[in-house]
Protein backbone atom coordinates (compact mmCIF):
# COMPACT_ATOMS: atom_id res chain seq x y z
CA UNK A 1 0.00 0.00 0.00
CA UNK A 2 2.84 2.34 0.96
CA UNK A 3 4.61 1.63 -2.32
CA UNK A 4 1.36 2.42 -4.19
CA UNK A 5 1.12 5.76 -2.45
CA UNK A 6 4.78 6.77 -2.78
CA UNK A 7 4.81 7.98 -6.43
CA UNK A 8 1.59 9.79 -5.83
CA UNK A 9 3.00 11.51 -2.76
CA UNK A 10 6.07 12.59 -4.73
CA UNK A 11 3.84 14.17 -7.38
CA UNK A 12 1.65 15.68 -4.70
CA UNK A 13 4.55 17.28 -2.85
CA UNK A 14 5.98 18.62 -6.11
CA UNK A 15 2.63 20.15 -7.11
CA UNK A 16 2.12 21.51 -3.64
CA UNK A 17 5.55 23.16 -3.67
CA UNK A 18 4.88 24.90 -6.98
CA UNK A 19 1.39 25.96 -5.95
CA UNK A 20 2.67 27.35 -2.69
CA UNK A 21 5.48 29.23 -4.42
CA UNK A 22 3.05 30.73 -6.91
CA UNK A 23 0.80 31.98 -4.14
CA UNK A 24 -2.12 29.71 -5.02
CA UNK A 25 -3.05 29.14 -1.42
CA UNK A 26 -6.67 28.41 -2.21
CA UNK A 27 -5.62 25.50 -4.42
CA UNK A 28 -3.29 24.20 -1.75
CA UNK A 29 -5.95 24.34 0.95
CA UNK A 30 -8.50 22.72 -1.34
CA UNK A 31 -6.14 19.91 -2.25
CA UNK A 32 -5.24 19.27 1.38
CA UNK A 33 -8.90 19.28 2.42
CA UNK A 34 -9.77 16.80 -0.33
CA UNK A 35 -6.90 14.53 0.60
CA UNK A 36 -7.82 14.59 4.29
CA UNK A 37 -11.45 13.84 3.48
CA UNK A 38 -10.49 10.89 1.30
CA UNK A 39 -8.21 9.46 3.95
CA UNK A 40 -10.91 9.80 6.63
CA UNK A 41 -13.59 8.23 4.45
CA UNK A 42 -11.35 5.39 3.27
CA UNK A 43 -10.54 3.03 6.19
CA UNK A 44 -8.03 0.97 4.20
CA UNK A 45 -6.41 2.89 1.37
CA UNK A 46 -5.72 0.61 -1.53
CA UNK A 47 -4.23 1.01 -4.96
CA UNK A 48 -7.71 1.79 -6.26
CA UNK A 49 -8.13 4.50 -3.67
CA UNK A 50 -4.76 5.86 -4.68
CA UNK A 51 -5.78 6.07 -8.33
CA UNK A 52 -9.02 7.65 -7.24
CA UNK A 53 -7.11 10.18 -5.20
CA UNK A 54 -4.96 11.01 -8.19
CA UNK A 55 -7.93 11.34 -10.52
CA UNK A 56 -10.05 13.39 -8.17
CA UNK A 57 -7.63 15.81 -6.61
CA UNK A 58 -4.00 15.84 -7.64
CA UNK A 59 -4.38 15.90 -11.40
CA UNK A 60 -7.21 18.47 -11.38
CA UNK A 61 -5.06 20.58 -9.07
CA UNK A 62 -2.09 20.18 -11.40
CA UNK A 63 -4.27 21.06 -14.39
CA UNK A 64 -5.61 24.13 -12.62
CA UNK A 65 -2.06 25.10 -11.77
CA UNK A 66 -1.09 24.70 -15.41
CA UNK A 67 -3.93 26.99 -16.49
CA UNK A 68 -2.94 29.53 -13.89
CA UNK A 69 0.73 29.44 -14.85
CA UNK A 70 -0.19 29.76 -18.53
CA UNK A 71 -2.32 32.82 -17.83
CA UNK A 72 0.45 34.30 -15.72
CA UNK A 73 2.97 33.79 -18.46
CA UNK A 74 0.91 36.23 -20.58
CA UNK A 75 0.88 38.86 -17.83
CA UNK A 76 3.75 38.15 -15.49
CA UNK A 77 2.91 38.89 -11.91
CA UNK A 78 4.99 39.39 -8.89
CA UNK A 79 4.42 40.76 -5.48
CA UNK A 80 6.42 43.94 -5.28
CA UNK A 81 7.41 44.96 -1.83
CA UNK A 82 8.23 48.34 -0.46
CA UNK A 83 8.48 50.15 2.83
CA UNK A 84 6.45 53.12 3.89
CA UNK A 85 7.73 56.26 5.54
CA UNK A 86 7.87 54.57 8.92
CA UNK A 87 9.78 51.61 7.58
CA UNK A 88 6.83 49.21 7.77
CA UNK A 89 6.77 46.62 5.06
CA UNK A 90 4.01 47.09 2.50
CA UNK A 91 3.26 44.96 -0.51
CA UNK A 92 1.96 45.68 -3.95
CA UNK A 93 0.55 43.00 -6.18
CA UNK A 94 0.75 44.15 -9.77
CA UNK A 95 -2.14 41.87 -10.78
CA UNK A 96 -4.52 43.13 -8.12
CA UNK A 97 -4.76 46.63 -6.72
CA UNK A 98 -1.90 47.78 -8.86
CA UNK A 99 -1.37 51.07 -7.17
CA UNK A 100 -2.10 50.32 -3.59
CA UNK A 101 0.56 50.91 -1.05
CA UNK A 102 -1.48 49.43 1.75
CA UNK A 103 -0.79 52.04 4.41
CA UNK A 104 -3.06 55.03 3.69
CA UNK A 105 -0.57 57.48 5.27
CA UNK A 106 2.11 56.23 2.93
CA UNK A 107 -0.30 56.60 0.02
CA UNK A 108 -1.01 60.24 0.85
CA UNK A 109 2.65 61.07 1.37
CA UNK A 110 3.56 59.22 -1.79
CA UNK A 111 0.95 61.23 -3.65
CA UNK A 112 2.58 64.46 -2.53
CA UNK A 113 5.93 63.58 -4.08
CA UNK A 114 4.82 64.37 -7.63
CA UNK A 115 3.53 67.91 -6.97
CA UNK A 116 6.57 68.53 -4.77
CA UNK A 117 8.83 67.43 -7.62
CA UNK A 118 7.04 69.70 -10.09
CA UNK A 119 7.34 72.57 -7.63
CA UNK A 120 11.04 71.93 -7.17
CA UNK A 121 11.70 71.60 -10.90
CA UNK A 122 9.98 74.89 -11.73
CA UNK A 123 11.73 76.71 -8.88
CA UNK A 124 15.04 75.34 -10.19
CA UNK A 125 14.24 76.68 -13.66
CA UNK A 126 13.33 80.12 -12.27
CA UNK A 127 16.52 80.17 -10.17
CA UNK A 128 18.60 79.15 -13.16
CA UNK A 129 17.23 82.03 -15.19
CA UNK A 130 18.06 84.40 -12.33
CA UNK A 131 21.64 83.09 -12.20
CA UNK A 132 21.98 83.84 -15.88
CA UNK A 133 20.68 87.36 -15.22
CA UNK A 134 17.50 86.70 -17.20
CA UNK A 135 13.87 87.23 -16.33
CA UNK A 136 12.09 83.99 -15.50
CA UNK A 137 9.94 82.47 -18.20
CA UNK A 138 6.20 83.17 -17.90
CA UNK A 139 5.56 79.48 -18.52
CA UNK A 140 7.83 78.46 -15.65
CA UNK A 141 6.22 81.01 -13.32
CA UNK A 142 2.77 79.77 -14.29
CA UNK A 143 3.80 76.18 -13.56
CA UNK A 144 5.20 77.27 -10.21
CA UNK A 145 1.98 79.16 -9.34
CA UNK A 146 -0.19 76.22 -10.30
CA UNK A 147 1.70 73.75 -8.14
CA UNK A 148 1.86 76.24 -5.26
CA UNK A 149 -1.93 76.55 -5.47
CA UNK A 150 -2.29 72.78 -5.34
CA UNK A 151 0.04 72.37 -2.38
CA UNK A 152 -1.62 75.25 -0.53
CA UNK A 153 -5.07 73.83 -1.10
CA UNK A 154 -3.89 70.46 0.24
CA UNK A 155 -2.46 72.23 3.28
CA UNK A 156 -5.67 74.22 3.82
CA UNK A 157 -4.03 77.59 3.16
CA UNK A 158 -6.67 80.19 2.21
CA UNK A 159 -6.50 81.28 -1.42
CA UNK A 160 -5.05 84.63 -2.35
CA UNK A 161 -8.25 86.26 -3.56
CA UNK A 162 -9.15 89.95 -3.41
CA UNK A 163 -11.27 89.24 -0.33
CA UNK A 164 -8.20 88.05 1.58
CA UNK A 165 -6.16 91.17 0.81
CA UNK A 166 -6.04 93.27 4.03
CA UNK A 167 -8.21 96.36 3.82
CA UNK A 168 -6.24 99.53 4.12
CA UNK A 169 -7.06 103.19 3.86
CA UNK A 170 -5.16 106.21 2.65
CA UNK A 171 -3.31 106.94 -0.51
CA UNK A 172 -0.59 104.33 0.13
CA UNK A 173 -3.06 101.45 0.20
CA UNK A 174 -2.11 98.76 -2.27
CA UNK A 175 -4.60 98.26 -5.05
CA UNK A 176 -6.40 94.94 -4.97
CA UNK A 177 -5.37 92.49 -7.68
CA UNK A 178 -7.93 92.03 -10.43
CA UNK A 179 -10.57 89.41 -9.77
CA UNK A 180 -9.73 86.12 -11.45
CA UNK A 181 -11.77 85.29 -14.51
CA UNK A 182 -12.02 82.13 -16.57
CA UNK A 183 -13.89 80.99 -19.61
CA UNK A 184 -15.40 77.61 -18.79
CA UNK A 185 -15.78 76.70 -22.45
CA UNK A 186 -12.11 77.26 -23.14
CA UNK A 187 -10.90 75.44 -20.03
CA UNK A 188 -13.18 72.46 -20.58
CA UNK A 189 -12.69 72.10 -24.33
CA UNK A 190 -8.90 72.01 -23.86
CA UNK A 191 -9.15 69.49 -21.06
CA UNK A 192 -11.61 67.19 -22.80
CA UNK A 193 -9.46 67.22 -25.91
CA UNK A 194 -6.41 66.11 -23.91
CA UNK A 195 -8.44 63.30 -22.31
CA UNK A 196 -9.75 62.32 -25.71
CA UNK A 197 -6.19 61.99 -26.97
CA UNK A 198 -5.23 59.79 -24.03
CA UNK A 199 -8.39 57.71 -23.62
CA UNK A 200 -10.36 58.17 -26.82
CA UNK A 201 -9.41 54.73 -28.07
CA UNK A 202 -11.06 53.11 -25.06
CA UNK A 203 -14.17 55.21 -24.59
CA UNK A 204 -16.16 58.06 -26.04
CA UNK A 205 -15.47 61.52 -24.62
CA UNK A 206 -17.81 64.32 -25.54
CA UNK A 207 -18.00 68.03 -24.75
CA UNK A 208 -21.07 70.15 -25.40
CA UNK A 209 -21.31 73.84 -24.50
CA UNK A 210 -24.23 76.21 -24.73
CA UNK A 211 -22.52 79.32 -26.04
CA UNK A 212 -19.09 80.22 -27.26
CA UNK A 213 -18.00 81.62 -23.90
CA UNK A 214 -19.12 81.09 -20.29
CA UNK A 215 -17.25 83.53 -18.04
CA UNK A 216 -16.93 82.77 -14.35
CA UNK A 217 -15.07 84.57 -11.56
CA UNK A 218 -12.67 81.73 -10.83
CA UNK A 219 -8.96 81.09 -11.14
CA UNK A 220 -8.29 79.11 -14.35
CA UNK A 221 -5.53 77.04 -12.73
CA UNK A 222 -7.81 75.98 -9.88
CA UNK A 223 -10.58 75.21 -12.35
CA UNK A 224 -8.33 73.09 -14.49
CA UNK A 225 -7.14 71.12 -11.47
CA UNK A 226 -10.67 70.61 -10.18
CA UNK A 227 -12.11 69.49 -13.51
CA UNK A 228 -9.12 67.23 -14.07
CA UNK A 229 -9.78 65.41 -10.80
CA UNK A 230 -13.40 64.79 -11.80
CA UNK A 231 -12.45 63.70 -15.31
CA UNK A 232 -9.72 61.42 -13.92
CA UNK A 233 -12.33 59.61 -11.85
CA UNK A 234 -14.81 59.43 -14.73
CA UNK A 235 -12.21 57.91 -17.04
CA UNK A 236 -10.90 55.52 -14.40
CA UNK A 237 -14.27 54.11 -13.43
CA UNK A 238 -15.80 53.94 -16.90
CA UNK A 239 -15.26 50.58 -18.60
CA UNK A 240 -14.01 50.23 -22.16
CA UNK A 241 -16.70 51.14 -24.66
CA UNK A 242 -18.35 53.52 -22.19
CA UNK A 243 -18.91 57.25 -22.41
CA UNK A 244 -17.88 60.36 -20.53
CA UNK A 245 -19.90 63.44 -21.33
CA UNK A 246 -19.20 67.04 -20.31
CA UNK A 247 -21.93 69.63 -20.70
CA UNK A 248 -21.63 73.33 -19.90
CA UNK A 249 -24.67 75.58 -19.78
CA UNK A 250 -26.00 78.79 -18.26
CA UNK A 251 -29.22 78.94 -16.24
CA UNK A 252 -30.39 82.03 -14.37
CA UNK A 253 -27.01 83.75 -14.12
CA UNK A 254 -25.29 80.55 -13.07
CA UNK A 255 -22.93 78.35 -15.04
CA UNK A 256 -23.48 74.62 -14.74
CA UNK A 257 -20.98 71.95 -15.72
CA UNK A 258 -22.27 68.38 -15.68
CA UNK A 259 -19.74 65.58 -16.06
CA UNK A 260 -21.46 62.24 -16.46
CA UNK A 261 -20.06 58.79 -17.07
CA UNK A 262 -21.32 55.29 -17.68
CA UNK A 263 -19.20 53.69 -14.98
CA UNK A 264 -20.11 51.77 -11.86
CA UNK A 265 -21.66 54.75 -10.06
CA UNK A 266 -21.85 55.25 -6.31
CA UNK A 267 -24.15 54.09 -3.56
CA UNK A 268 -25.82 56.77 -1.39
CA UNK A 269 -23.33 55.96 1.37
CA UNK A 270 -20.38 56.35 -0.97
CA UNK A 271 -21.74 59.69 -2.16
CA UNK A 272 -22.02 60.83 1.46
CA UNK A 273 -18.31 60.17 2.07
CA UNK A 274 -16.99 60.99 -1.40
CA UNK A 275 -15.58 64.38 -0.42
CA UNK A 276 -13.91 63.15 2.75
CA UNK A 277 -10.15 63.48 2.39
CA UNK A 278 -8.36 60.15 1.78
CA UNK A 279 -11.60 58.13 2.00
CA UNK A 280 -12.17 55.30 -0.47
CA UNK A 281 -15.18 53.07 -0.57
CA UNK A 282 -14.57 49.35 -0.04
CA UNK A 283 -15.96 48.66 -3.52
CA UNK A 284 -13.57 51.19 -5.11
CA UNK A 285 -10.65 49.66 -3.22
CA UNK A 286 -11.71 46.16 -4.24
CA UNK A 287 -12.20 47.17 -7.88
CA UNK A 288 -8.47 47.29 -8.54
CA UNK A 289 -8.84 50.82 -9.91
CA UNK A 290 -5.97 52.80 -8.45
CA UNK A 291 -6.79 55.80 -6.31
CA UNK A 292 -6.20 57.38 -2.95
CA UNK A 293 -9.51 59.02 -2.20
CA UNK A 294 -8.04 62.50 -2.41
CA UNK A 295 -9.25 63.92 -5.73
CA UNK A 296 -12.86 64.79 -4.94
CA UNK A 297 -11.99 66.32 -1.56
CA UNK A 298 -9.40 68.57 -3.18
CA UNK A 299 -11.83 69.39 -5.98
CA UNK A 300 -14.48 70.55 -3.53
CA UNK A 301 -11.92 72.74 -1.74
CA UNK A 302 -10.70 74.29 -4.96
CA UNK A 303 -14.22 74.95 -6.24
CA UNK A 304 -15.49 76.46 -3.02
CA UNK A 305 -12.43 78.69 -2.77
CA UNK A 306 -13.45 80.02 -6.16
CA UNK A 307 -17.15 80.48 -5.43
CA UNK A 308 -18.27 77.18 -6.92
CA UNK A 309 -20.30 74.27 -5.62
CA UNK A 310 -20.23 70.59 -6.44
CA UNK A 311 -22.82 67.85 -6.05
CA UNK A 312 -23.15 64.19 -7.02
CA UNK A 313 -26.01 62.18 -8.43
CA UNK A 314 -25.72 58.46 -8.97
CA UNK A 315 -27.44 55.15 -8.97
CA UNK A 316 -25.14 52.16 -8.51
CA UNK A 317 -24.48 50.49 -11.84
CA UNK A 318 -25.75 53.46 -13.83
CA UNK A 319 -22.83 55.85 -13.78
CA UNK A 320 -22.12 59.04 -11.89
CA UNK A 321 -23.19 62.59 -12.65
CA UNK A 322 -21.10 65.38 -11.13
CA UNK A 323 -22.64 68.85 -11.25
CA UNK A 324 -20.50 71.93 -10.68
CA UNK A 325 -22.05 75.37 -10.39
CA UNK A 326 -20.54 78.87 -10.54
CA UNK A 327 -22.09 82.32 -10.58
CA UNK A 328 -21.60 83.95 -13.97
CA UNK A 329 -18.87 86.59 -13.86
CA UNK A 330 -20.14 90.15 -14.20
CA UNK A 331 -18.59 92.37 -16.81
CA UNK A 332 -15.76 94.56 -15.47
CA UNK A 333 -17.22 97.74 -14.08
CA UNK A 334 -20.76 96.39 -14.05
CA UNK B 1 22.18 67.83 -27.75
CA UNK B 2 19.21 66.45 -29.63
CA UNK B 3 16.92 63.46 -29.85
CA UNK B 4 13.38 62.63 -28.94
CA UNK B 5 12.40 61.68 -25.42
CA UNK B 6 9.07 60.18 -24.44
CA UNK B 7 7.78 60.91 -20.92
CA UNK B 8 4.98 58.88 -19.32
CA UNK B 9 3.42 60.02 -16.05
CA UNK B 10 -0.23 59.98 -15.00
CA UNK B 11 0.20 63.54 -13.73
CA UNK B 12 0.22 65.82 -16.81
CA UNK B 13 1.88 68.53 -14.71
CA UNK B 14 4.85 66.22 -14.22
CA UNK B 15 5.07 65.45 -17.94
CA UNK B 16 4.99 69.18 -18.65
CA UNK B 17 7.65 70.00 -16.04
CA UNK B 18 9.99 67.26 -17.27
CA UNK B 19 9.47 68.46 -20.84
CA UNK B 20 10.36 72.02 -19.80
CA UNK B 21 13.61 70.86 -18.23
CA UNK B 22 14.69 68.56 -21.03
CA UNK B 23 13.84 71.03 -23.78
CA UNK B 24 16.54 73.29 -22.30
CA UNK B 25 19.07 70.79 -23.61
CA UNK B 26 17.55 70.73 -27.07
CA UNK B 27 15.57 67.54 -26.72
CA UNK B 28 12.26 67.12 -28.43
CA UNK B 29 9.89 65.83 -25.77
CA UNK B 30 6.66 63.91 -26.29
CA UNK B 31 4.55 62.73 -23.43
CA UNK B 32 1.45 60.91 -22.34
CA UNK B 33 -0.51 60.46 -19.14
CA UNK B 34 -2.11 57.23 -20.25
CA UNK B 35 0.30 54.29 -20.16
CA UNK B 36 -1.53 52.22 -22.78
CA UNK B 37 -1.52 55.11 -25.25
CA UNK B 38 2.14 55.70 -24.41
CA UNK B 39 2.99 52.08 -25.14
CA UNK B 40 1.36 52.27 -28.57
CA UNK B 41 3.21 55.50 -29.36
CA UNK B 42 6.58 54.17 -28.19
CA UNK B 43 6.29 50.93 -30.14
CA UNK B 44 5.15 52.78 -33.25
CA UNK B 45 7.99 55.29 -33.13
CA UNK B 46 10.71 54.42 -30.59
CA UNK B 47 12.30 57.47 -28.93
CA UNK B 48 15.94 57.92 -27.91
CA UNK B 49 14.95 57.62 -24.26
CA UNK B 50 11.82 56.54 -22.40
CA UNK B 51 11.08 58.21 -19.05
CA UNK B 52 8.54 56.32 -16.94
CA UNK B 53 6.58 56.91 -13.79
CA UNK B 54 5.88 53.68 -11.85
CA UNK B 55 2.45 54.10 -10.27
CA UNK B 56 -0.01 54.72 -13.07
CA UNK B 57 -3.56 53.69 -13.83
CA UNK B 58 -3.75 50.82 -16.32
CA UNK B 59 -0.30 49.51 -17.08
CA UNK B 60 2.21 50.38 -14.39
CA UNK B 61 5.63 51.70 -15.37
CA UNK B 62 7.21 48.38 -14.46
CA UNK B 63 4.79 46.46 -16.66
CA UNK B 64 5.21 48.90 -19.51
CA UNK B 65 8.97 48.51 -19.25
CA UNK B 66 8.74 44.71 -19.38
CA UNK B 67 6.61 44.85 -22.52
CA UNK B 68 8.93 47.34 -24.22
CA UNK B 69 11.90 45.14 -23.41
CA UNK B 70 10.28 42.15 -25.13
CA UNK B 71 9.90 43.96 -28.46
CA UNK B 72 12.82 43.71 -30.91
CA UNK B 73 12.62 47.38 -31.89
CA UNK B 74 12.75 48.67 -28.33
CA UNK B 75 14.76 45.94 -26.65
CA UNK B 76 17.77 48.20 -26.09
CA UNK B 77 15.91 51.46 -25.51
CA UNK B 78 17.27 53.32 -22.44
CA UNK B 79 14.55 53.61 -19.81
CA UNK B 80 14.67 56.00 -16.87
CA UNK B 81 12.21 55.51 -14.01
CA UNK B 82 11.00 58.58 -12.11
CA UNK B 83 9.31 57.39 -8.95
CA UNK B 84 8.46 58.24 -5.38
CA UNK B 85 9.66 54.78 -4.39
CA UNK B 86 13.08 55.05 -2.88
CA UNK B 87 13.80 51.72 -1.25
CA UNK B 88 16.67 49.53 -2.45
CA UNK B 89 14.11 46.84 -3.24
CA UNK B 90 12.28 49.23 -5.58
CA UNK B 91 15.51 50.05 -7.36
CA UNK B 92 16.19 46.35 -7.73
CA UNK B 93 12.72 45.78 -9.16
CA UNK B 94 13.26 48.63 -11.60
CA UNK B 95 16.40 46.91 -12.82
CA UNK B 96 14.77 43.48 -12.86
CA UNK B 97 12.04 44.64 -15.21
CA UNK B 98 14.65 46.13 -17.53
CA UNK B 99 15.06 49.73 -16.37
CA UNK B 100 18.34 51.43 -17.20
CA UNK B 101 18.28 54.03 -14.42
CA UNK B 102 16.12 55.19 -11.53
CA UNK B 103 15.56 58.70 -10.16
CA UNK B 104 13.63 59.25 -6.95
CA UNK B 105 11.05 62.00 -6.59
CA UNK B 106 11.43 64.74 -5.57
CA UNK B 107 14.49 65.37 -7.74
CA UNK B 108 16.25 68.54 -8.86
CA UNK B 109 16.07 69.78 -12.43
CA UNK B 110 19.86 69.58 -12.77
CA UNK B 111 19.90 65.97 -11.58
CA UNK B 112 17.33 65.01 -14.19
CA UNK B 113 19.27 66.78 -16.92
CA UNK B 114 22.51 65.07 -15.92
CA UNK B 115 20.94 61.61 -15.94
CA UNK B 116 19.28 62.17 -19.29
CA UNK B 117 22.46 63.54 -20.83
CA UNK B 118 24.35 60.46 -19.64
CA UNK B 119 21.69 58.02 -20.83
CA UNK B 120 21.34 59.55 -24.26
CA UNK B 121 25.06 60.04 -24.80
CA UNK B 122 26.14 56.54 -23.85
CA UNK B 123 25.19 53.35 -25.59
CA UNK B 124 22.28 51.88 -23.65
CA UNK B 125 23.42 49.37 -21.09
CA UNK B 126 20.75 47.53 -19.20
CA UNK B 127 21.18 46.95 -15.53
CA UNK B 128 23.43 49.89 -14.84
CA UNK B 129 22.17 52.30 -12.19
Amino acid sequence: MASDLFPLLVVFVAVETVISREGGRFLLVGTYAGLALLVVLSPAPTAAATRSLALRFVWPAAAALGVELASRSKAPARVFESRDVKGDRVERDDRGDRDALRDPRAEVLHDLKSPLTVLRVYSDLVAEAARRGELPSEVHLAGLAREMALMESLAGVPPRTPASVPLASGPAAPSAPPAPRSDLVRVLSTLVESYRLAHGGRMRLEFVAEGAEIPVAADPVALQRAFRNVLDNAVKYTPAGGQVRVRASVVAQHAFVVISDTGAGMTPDEQKHAFTFAWRSPSASASGVPGRGIGLGVTKELLEQNGGKISLLSEPGHGLEVTIMFPIAREAGA
Amino acid sequence: MSGRIFVVDDDPAMVEAVAMVLSLDGFEVDGASDSAAALRAVLRDPPALLVLDVNMPGLTGWELCEIVRRQPLTRDLPILFLTGRSEVRDRITAMQVGGTDHLTKPFRAEELRARVRALTAAAPARGEA
